[in-house]
């Protein structure tokens, strides 16, 4: 429950301007993030293994036509608007482009407090002003910014109680996704592989904003001489974490820049485009995965790696799950806290390799790899099968709910030179369809030991939002260019219900009850990669009208 | 926003026929809210701003068809940008008889040139496309937006919202392209 505090004296400055404050809170603990109450919504995936899932159930589809809205509200940002609202008994936390924050009242839409970055003029982000949402920990809630700052907030109040730096952003090093609490300490990744940073997970006291370590993802004598300095590898997606081996499983991006005449096909570029295993306590690398050694496509490795249990061999083993960029769904045994490849399934058109070897390793195609000078035509294009919006996984249908793309490139490398602040790709590209496909976007569910798909749903346009799915037996997302809002039979894939928002639906719905009633909320604000990157493809969204609302529906 | 660009572009298209849109150049001068503080003015030299001729003036017979020059305007009297950051200029060649109409008052010949400050993020504009959409076409390399300079830089896709401002530029007698007037419009995002 929330009892909202006074309002506080005229004269407060825009950023951090408090309205009103949280009479009540409840702290967040190690205890909690490890097994989240059903009622509440703790991380931006719901749980620190990404899955996805609320245990509601009060919700199902029986009476899912009669959800409809019970709140809304406009964040007055005309961006992509990306992030997962967090919800700790009734007391809301959404952040929207630009850095802004809103506290509020979970069950009313009401303004608690509200955060508004005065970020420097100069910012640059490859793709978009976005955000993808906060941690909470303790009393304090925490969002990384453009700048690449990371505040910590008082929870009741809104006022910044540390404000770190994390890196400089001139040089392009932005931070657009959630922190993660890994055993007590606040992990954040950093953003900024077209601008040639290198990347890095630093972790902090929660409390002070004090590093407890950082651990850079390039690695020298991986990468030609020196340029593992620049070598991106930026671990701009929120991992997970698994609290039985106290390991940190984050994913990593494409290497910079994109292809390098300096490369020889022996250079693997670790850690780019990789899984990584990380010691919570010590960010000590210990294992990785490298999806796509020696990039040459973009295929950034960020995907969120969701943490399971999977049939191997006739045993149950503890596993991570990760629908790639590439086009593969990979499955890993992560038992004592390592990565090791059990197998991988296409789940979109593919030809960018010929295949994977024994060991997960990609077989190039030379007809599909480019080069500097060299010009190909590859699938999935760079977006991805699936990019940054995140897949769901349901304990009950055991099924994992991709929101895929069907597209491919045509790509060529070009020479290119460092400088700092100035853009690092060293390529030229344009998105296409695949070939006699009348759909880009598909919502399949799919089992994620075997890839063997249960059921889809596709889309003329791309899909670019995130997808939640619970214990009541349905699945959402939502669209770009119909700007709906959808709910599927997560046994059978049967559209139940559906809700025609203000605009394109990129954000992560996710699901939270007080007392008693269940609540569906989900961001509707087009914006995001597409139109920056997709060209051709980008005309797909050309219609859709631009604005952040956030959605709450209930069945009243 | 295809189809108002394409309005939009069409109205310029007319009224550069008149000589009445904003950024066209009339002879008496030219239309356009420029500032004391512009990043270009008459007289202004244009420098290589890389490659082997680096800091050297732009001479009219090295800008080609299909290629770009990338330079920036500098004071003729100090040899420096009068804004650094918004001083960049992409040359270009038009293929002979592709010239348009709102891109002739402000060329030399067929050569064209344009803010490089692309107005969706402010990266530079500087390179002709070789594949796709872009091909023949100025691209900038941070979102692949697509300008084309032999109509007046206007966006033929990606994301910046405007075109490039044109820079009037002539032939000097020494053979070096310089800056006629100052920039047809703001440079850089909005």
């Amino acid at each position: 429950m929330i009892r909202v505090g006074a309002l506080l004296a005229a004269g407060v400055s825009l950023a951090g301007l408090a309205f009103a404050q949280v009479g009540s809170y409840s702290a967040v603990t190690n205890a909690r993030l490890a097994a989240p109450e059903a009622s509440n919504w703790l991380t931006t995936r719901g749980n620190q293994m990404n899955w996805g899932y609320s245990a509601l159930d009060k919700i199902t589809p029986a009476n899912v036509a009669k959800l409809s809205p019970v709140w809304a509200y406009s964040t007055g940002q005309t961006e992509g608007h990306e992030a997962a609202p967090i919800v700790n008994n009734g007391v809301m936390f959404v952040s929207a482009p630009m850095n802004k924050l809103f506290a509020l009242d979970a069950t009313t839409g009401n303004l608690l407090w509200k955060y508004e970055r005065e970020l420097p003029d100069d910012i640059t982000s490859c793709c978009d002003v976005v955000n993808r949402g906060v941690a909470v920990f303790g009393d304090m809630v925490y969002m990384g910014t453009l700048d690449a700052h990371l505040l910590a907030f008082n929870a009741k109040t809104g006022k910044i109680v540390w404000d770190r730096t994390i890196e400089d952003y001139k040089k392009r090093y932005t931070i657009t996704s959630a922190p993660l609490m890994a055993n007590g300490h606040l992990v954040t990744g950093v953003h900024g592989g077209e601008y040639g940073v290198r990347g890095f997970l630093e972790a902090m006291d929660p409390k002070t904003g004090k590093s407890l370590w950082k651990s850079y993802t390039t690695m020298k004598g991986s990468y030609p001489d020196g340029s593992e300095a620049q070598g991106g590898a930026p671990t701009w997606l929120t991992g997970a974490y698994d609290a039985g081996s106290k390991t940190i499983y984050w994913g990593t991006g494409n290497p910079s820049p994109w292809m390098d005449p300096r490369r020889k096909p022996t250079d693997d570029l670790k850690w780019s485009s990789s899984l990584i295993a990380v010691d919570a306590d010590s960010g000590k690398i210990k294992q990785g995965f490298q999806y796509s050694p020696n990039d040459a496509w973009d295929y950034d490795g960020v995907n969120e790696p969701i943490l399971i249990d999977t049939m191997a061999n006739g045993k149950s083993v503890p596993s991570v799950v990760t629908a790639h960029r590439n086009g593969y769904l990979y499955r890993f045994d992560r038992s004592g806290g390592g990565v090791k490849y059990l197998n991988a399934e296409k789940y979109v058109t593919v030809t960018a390799y010929k295949g994977l070897d024994k060991n997960g390793r990609p077989i190039w195609d030379p007809q599909h790899r480019p080069d500097v000078g060299k010009q190909v035509n590859s699938c999935p294009s760079f977006l991805g099968g699936k990019n940054w919006h995140p897949a769901a996984y349901s304990p009950q249908t055991k099924l994992m709910y991709i929101p895929s793309n069907e597209w491919c490139m045509t790509i060529k490398g070009a020479q290119t030179k460092y400088a700092a602040g100035e853009a690092y790709v060293g390529a030229e590209f344009e998105l296409n369809a695949v070939p006699n496909l009348n759909y880009v976007g598909n919502l399949q569910a799919v089992d994620p030991a075997t890839g063997k798909k249960v059921w889809s749903q596709t889309f003329k346009a791309p899909l670019w939002g995130g997808v939640l799915t619970t214990a009541g037996g349905l699945v959402f997302t939502g669209t770009t260019a119909d700007r709906d809002f959808i709910a599927f039979d997560a046994k059978s894939g049967k559209k139940l219900w559906s809700f025609k928002t203000n605009s394109g639906v990129i954000g992560q719905p996710i699901s939270y009850s007080v007392n008693g009633k269940q609540y569906v909320a989900v961001f509707s604000g087009y914006g995001g990669a597409i139109p920056l990157w997709a060209g051709p493809m980008a005309q797909l969204t050309k219609d859709t009208p631009r604005g952040g609302v956030l959605w709450v529906f209930a069945v009243n | 926003m295809t189809d108002a660009r394409a309005t939009r572009r069409t109205f310029l298209k007319l009224t550069a026929m008149t000589g009445a849109a904003a950024g066209v150049v009339a002879v008496s001068g030219r239309a356009g809210a420029q500032t004391a503080s512009d990043p270009a003015k008459a007289g202004d030299l244009l420098l290589h701003q890389d490659g082997p001729n680096k800091g050297k003036p732009v001479k009219a017979t090295e800008v080609k068809v299909g290629e770009a020059v990338w330079a920036v305007a500098v004071d003729p009297a100090t040899k420096k940008p009068r804004d650094a950051m918004k001083g960049g200029v992409v040359l270009t060649k038009v293929a002979s008889g592709k010239l348009q109409a709102s891109s002739k008052p402000n060329a030399a010949g067929d050569i064209v040139a344009y803010s490089s400050v692309c107005t969706h993020q402010g990266c530079p504009s500087k390179e002709i496309g070789s594949l796709g959409q872009g091909k023949g076409h100025i691209i900038c390399t941070c979102h692949g937006s697509i300008y084309d300079p032999a109509d007046n830089a206007t966006v033929l896709g990606g994301p910046a919202p405007k075109r490039l401002p044109a820079l009037p530029i002539k032939v000097d007698a020494a053979g070096a392209v310089v800056a006629k007037a100052g920039f047809t419009g703001k440079v850089g995002p909005k």
